[in-house]
């Protein structure tokens, strides 16, 4: 009983000494955020009112206010920004009394033992977030309840976005109380808190940018793993709440325990690792270390080092840029840095402006080693650029284009969450063949030899062959690729070149055939895939008209995966996609959620073509896109800018000589079945376009002279045909199209002289 | 009792406090004097385990105090700015001292409250300085500790409050084990009241020793020879500390019990003769003098 109230006792002292952080924290979660919620919810409620109840229109309206509901009670990024900020007062204003003379002289001479106070003071933090936090989230369920919001999923979300929450609030506690033990006074408390919060991210963004800016990079520093609490719950929120809305709701376990892994684990990690170092501080804490500006004199000079070095670096890029890469403006903006950086540092540690001169021997550390690195990444001397490790030290090799978009694989198939498809390609990838592994590093070495040019421009004036598929507009043949070598020994090294197929066709071809490339590169091959295939709807379509598959989906799957083993450098370099299909997999209810992977058709692909024949789908382009009866008109523009560098026409200067033409746009029409049925041989459908890989083939389409529209026949309107646009193949324009455009030019003359 | 066994402590690189030891007596009152800077409230806030020593022990009945709360149990400490919380009244902070000294007497401390003339219910922010020391000496008597530390408490008390909490503290030394240590600079302060003192200057401890010793051992005489030959005789049988002449008058501070002194003086040829007793002052002055330090200069500035 005793020990009991004699807690309370000192429970209420630190409450008291505390209150007024308690009590901003229950205005801002217990007050503020629910009646912000319940205002809201008012207005949604207004708006819903508008519609008769049962409505489509009023059933969209509820779920927009359930949708709003959630912002306030689940996962909010306004949640995890209060948490940091109380994390930040209580973290300051609980352990200020280490600051203060006259409070160290009663804390420390009164018989209660560190350990007991450090945790009453610990958990008084953590308890009044917690109460706070818990009160405001049953307020704003209790508005929901109100609005008829509530839903049974919402019982697991609200413990799911407690114990998340509380986790957050408290390894960010943990990271102030840290700044908290290693100073001696609020305002060096205070600014170590947030030189803790932004030093890794600022170490990470001045490596990103100075590899960036000097060498051929991947960018792999600010992703993956964070230790900064706030930051790695940054980067996790986004995934996890789409993992929540999209199966977590349907109440799917693995969701969950992916949740409680990737954010709930690390975070609770976090806060045992620092809040052991937070204690380990708090006990051997000098007493007298009050109004200190570092309450460990000991570690000064090495803070001193870690804060300049950055600085200088920071600084020194900013110089660089500023001054348009001069290495001179680097360096000296880089040593000034270090020299302002030791005065500030000096002056907050001994509030006396001669102090300047004092750790001179931490001031020329630092300015070594920042000079040092600059030089390191500005004079490459590290040879990360020269980098192309030896044949025989390369165990596995994974390879994938920079930011490589097809839609050939987009989705985890549990999760529903698209992804990025370079990253998965080099995780996945891991190939053993030696044939890769070699064709890989003649990647690389080509691009060495080639004097390591920064893009394509470069690559093709700086190599004799010159590109045929070299056009702004169209899909571009050279591409960044990035290699992930696994030496021997169990180093991983991440490698950025730039890869011209037509250099190294043979390399590229090898990749392309490579097994575990295509199986990491083409979700077609996965066992998911062919296990959501009794649920999916297949779709064929040549880019004008779209058709559903019927017939049976297991075999068509089965002759399409033998077709498919064709697919590589040399298919698609030398033909073109004569048509697409779709597989549609997902949830069906929603179309917005509806998921689709699409694959090419070539004309090679006859055992997929006949199982389409033989569903009646009409396949293949060498009858043209479309019969010449389904159409009844086709009308070309063509933009005539006398001053352009390039003219189709090839109208002769003479002709157009001391006359004033703007540019204008001429138009032809075409209706004549003949004419029809050239053109239609001539253009390509801009649908089918998307299969045409950048990097990979360089097609060329002629984009001056555009189809504008296509006006198809009774017959034609009545197949449905798609309205999407077309395209002329580079040289196919035929003649008469030419002569059109030439005639309604001359037009265009005759009629300027006439108004002159 | 309290031991300091070669307490050491340092600031900046500057020593505060350079191997003190002394040993402080149970049931008695130990001063604690010295200049400012001399290492007073170092000296104390080691003893009352606020500051960890680099070197040496602080012992309070033969347990280290620093971090440990059984050893701080036995004692309460008042700095020489004490520390209320903000907006507490004495009230709050009966309260809190009941929760961390087990036997806090309640009901003494509203008494002693009543006879003070403070109110419980008023907030501790408005009380003056005087008022604001009186209640934290009140706290440290009503904590029923063994020891009470005060850092110059007696500082910004008027005479009558000063008198009053020395009957409280005779009080309390005759109702229990009670053993209050005063830190001041103002050695007037504490003659009347200390059983001991300890002289601290630059970090060290000139001297630690009891009053009563002290003052039964060194007397001070005034008096007129009637010739040179009776002074010299005579001064040629005392322990004489210091020797000071003007005209013919004589003024000896004499080492000896007052009864010998007087029967010495008695016996000799002399116009006019006088043994007085010393101030505290005095024999500091005396003591230190003895030692090659000018006391008014340590002690006075």
């Amino acid at each position: 009983m005793t020990l009991k109230s004699s807690y309370l006792a000192k429970w209420k002292e630190n409450v008291r000494r505390r209150g007024w952080t308690f009590l901003l924290c229950a205005v801002a979660l217990d007050i503020l955020v629910p009646l912000i919620c319940l205002m809201t919810m008012l207005n949604r409620q207004k708006d819903l009112l508008e519609f008769a109840v049962g409505t489509q229109e009023y059933l969209k309206r509820f779920e927009l206010m359930k949708t709003s509901f959630e912002s306030f009670v689940g996962f909010s990024g306004t949640d995890a920004i209060l948490a940091v900020f109380f994390a930040v007062v209580f973290g300051l204003q609980g352990f200020s009394w280490l600051y203060k003379q006259q409070k160290m002289d009663l804390y420390m001479s009164v018989p209660v033992s560190k350990t007991k106070r450090f945790i009453l003071i610990w958990l008084n933090g953590v308890f009044a977030y917690a109460v706070c936090y818990l009160i405001g989230q049953l307020l704003c369920y209790g508005v929901g309840a109100f609005f008829g919001l509530l839903e049974p999923y919402m019982l697991v979300q609200f413990f799911l976005n407690f114990g998340l929450q509380l986790l957050l609030f408290i390894a960010n506690y943990q990271l102030v109380l840290l700044a908290v033990m290693l100073c001696g006074n609020t305002g060096c408390a205070l600014l170590g808190t947030g030189v803790l919060f932004i030093y890794e991210w600022l170490i990470r963004y001045l490596l990103e940018r100075y590899m960036n800016w000097f060498v051929s990079y991947c960018g792999r520093i600010l992703e993956g793993f964070w230790v900064t609490p706030f930051v790695s719950w940054l980067k996790v929120r986004e995934s996890n709440r789409m993992l929540w809305d999209t199966v977590g709701k349907q109440g799917s376990l693995a969701a969950i325990l992916t949740m409680l892994g990737e954010e709930a684990l690390f975070l609770l990690g976090f806060s045992l690792v620092v809040g052991a170092l937070v204690y380990w501080l708090f006990r051997i804490r000098r007493t007298e270390a009050h109004g200190w500006a570092i309450a460990f004199p000991a570690i000064k000079p090495v803070l001193e080092v870690l804060l300049l070095i950055p600085f200088a670096m920071l600084v020194g890029l900013l110089g660089l840029e500023l001054s348009g890469d001069s290495s001179v403006m680097l360096f000296v903006c880089a040593l000034l840095a270090v020299l302002l950086g030791h005065g500030i540092i000096q002056l907050i540690y001994e509030r006396d402006l001669r102090a300047v001169k004092k750790q001179k021997t931490a001031l020329l550390f630092s300015l070594a080693v920042s000079c040092l690195l600059i030089a390191l990444f500005r004079f490459d001397w590290i040879g990360y650029d020269s980098y192309v490790p030896k044949p025989e030290k390369v165990e596995r090799v994974s390879v994938a284009m920079e930011r490589d978009y097809t839609p050939f694989r987009r989705f985890d198939m549990d999760a529903l969450l698209s992804m990025d498809l370079d990253e998965y390609i080099l995780e996945h990838m891991s190939s053993e063949d030696p044939d890769t592994i070699a064709a890989v590093l003649e990647m690389a070495n080509a691009w060495q030899r080639a004097g390591r040019p920064e893009d394509s421009t470069v690559w093709s004036t700086a190599w004799p062959l010159q590109l045929p598929g070299e056009k702004d507009g169209d899909n571009s043949l050279t591409a960044w690729w990035i290699a992930r070598y696994e030496l021997s020994g169990g180093r991983t090294v991440y490698r950025r070149f730039l890869v011209n197929p037509t250099v190294t066709p043979e390399a590229v071809l090898a990749v392309t055939r490579d097994d575990t490339w295509r199986r990491a590169r083409y979700q077609i091959y996965d066992e998911q895939f062919a296990n959501c295939l009794p649920s999916m709807r297949i779709r064929y379509h040549d880019g004008m008209l779209y058709t559903l598959y019927t017939g049976d989906k297991e075999e068509f799957y089965r002759a399409y995966l033998e077709d498919f083993a064709a697919y590589d450098l040399e298919l698609i370099q030398n033909n073109l996609p004569c048509g697409v299909l779709d597989f549609y997999f997902g949830p069906e209810e929603d179309g917005q959620r509806e998921c689709v992977l699409s694959f090419p058709v070539y004309e090679c692909f006859t055992r997929t073509r006949a199982l389409l024949s033989a569903d009646g789908i009409a396949n293949g382009l060498e009858d043209g896109l479309l019969p010449t009866e389904d159409v009844s008109e086709i009308r070309v523009r063509y933009r005539y800018d006398p001053e352009a560098e390039e003219d189709l026409l090839a109208v002769p200067q003479t002709q157009i000589a001391n006359r004033n033409i703007e540019p204008t746009w001429l138009i032809a029409s075409f209706d004549r079945p003949d004419q029809i049925a050239q053109i239609l041989q001539s253009v390509y459908p801009d649908r089918l376009n998307t299969m045409l890989e950048d990097g990979l083939c360089g097609w060329r389409f002629e984009r001056s002279v555009q189809v504008d529209e296509v006006k198809f026949s009774e017959s034609g309107k009545e197949k449905r045909y798609a309205t999407s646009g077309v395209t002329f193949r580079e040289g196919r324009i035929p003649d008469f199209v030419l002569d059109a455009l030439r005639e309604s030019l001359q037009k265009e003359l005759e009629n300027s002289s006439a108004h002159e | 009792m309290i031991e300091c066994r070669d307490l050491t402590k340092s600031f900046d690189g500057t020593a505060a406090v350079r191997q003190v030891s002394v040993t402080i007596r149970e049931n008695n009152v130990f001063g604690l004097v010295g200049t400012n800077g001399a290492g007073k409230s170092t000296t104390l806030r080691m003893i009352a385990g606020v500051l960890k020593p680099e070197s040496g022990l602080a012992l309070v009945d033969n347990m280290p105090v620093y971090d440990n709360m059984h050893a701080k149990a036995r004692l309460f400490f008042i700095a020489d700015d004490p520390y209320f919380f903000s907006n507490a009244t004495p009230r709050d902070m009966q309260r809190y001292y009941s929760s961390v000294y087990r036997e806090f007497d309640r009901e003494r401390f509203y008494l002693y409250l009543d006879q003070f003339g403070l109110d419980a219910r008023r907030k501790i922010s408005t009380f003056s300085k005087g008022m604001k020391k009186q209640l934290a000496i009140l706290a440290g008597l009503c904590a029923h500790t063994k020891y009470l530390l005060c850092d110059e408490t007696f500082d910004g008390l008027d005479p009558v409050m000063r008198q009053a909490v020395k009957s409280i503290f005779a009080r309390e030394m005759e109702e229990r084990n009670f053993t209050p240590v005063i830190a001041s600079h103002n050695l007037r302060e504490l003659e009347d009241i200390c059983d001991h003192v300890g002289l601290l200057h630059e970090g060290g401890v000139l001297l630690s020793r009891d009053l009563e010793d002290l003052k039964l051992n060194l007397q001070k005489v005034q008096c007129v020879f009637g010739s040179k030959q009776e002074e010299e005789k005579t001064l040629g049988q005392l322990n004489l500390v210091k020797t000071e002449r003007r005209g013919s008058l004589l003024t000896l501070t004499v080492r000896g019990g007052r009864e010998e002194l007087t029967a010495v003086f008695a016996a000799a040829d002399t116009l006019f003769y006088e043994v007085l007793p010393l101030s505290l002052e005095e024999i500091f002055i005396s003591e230190t003098e003895v030692r090659g330090y000018d006391i008014k200069k340590l002690v006075f500035g």
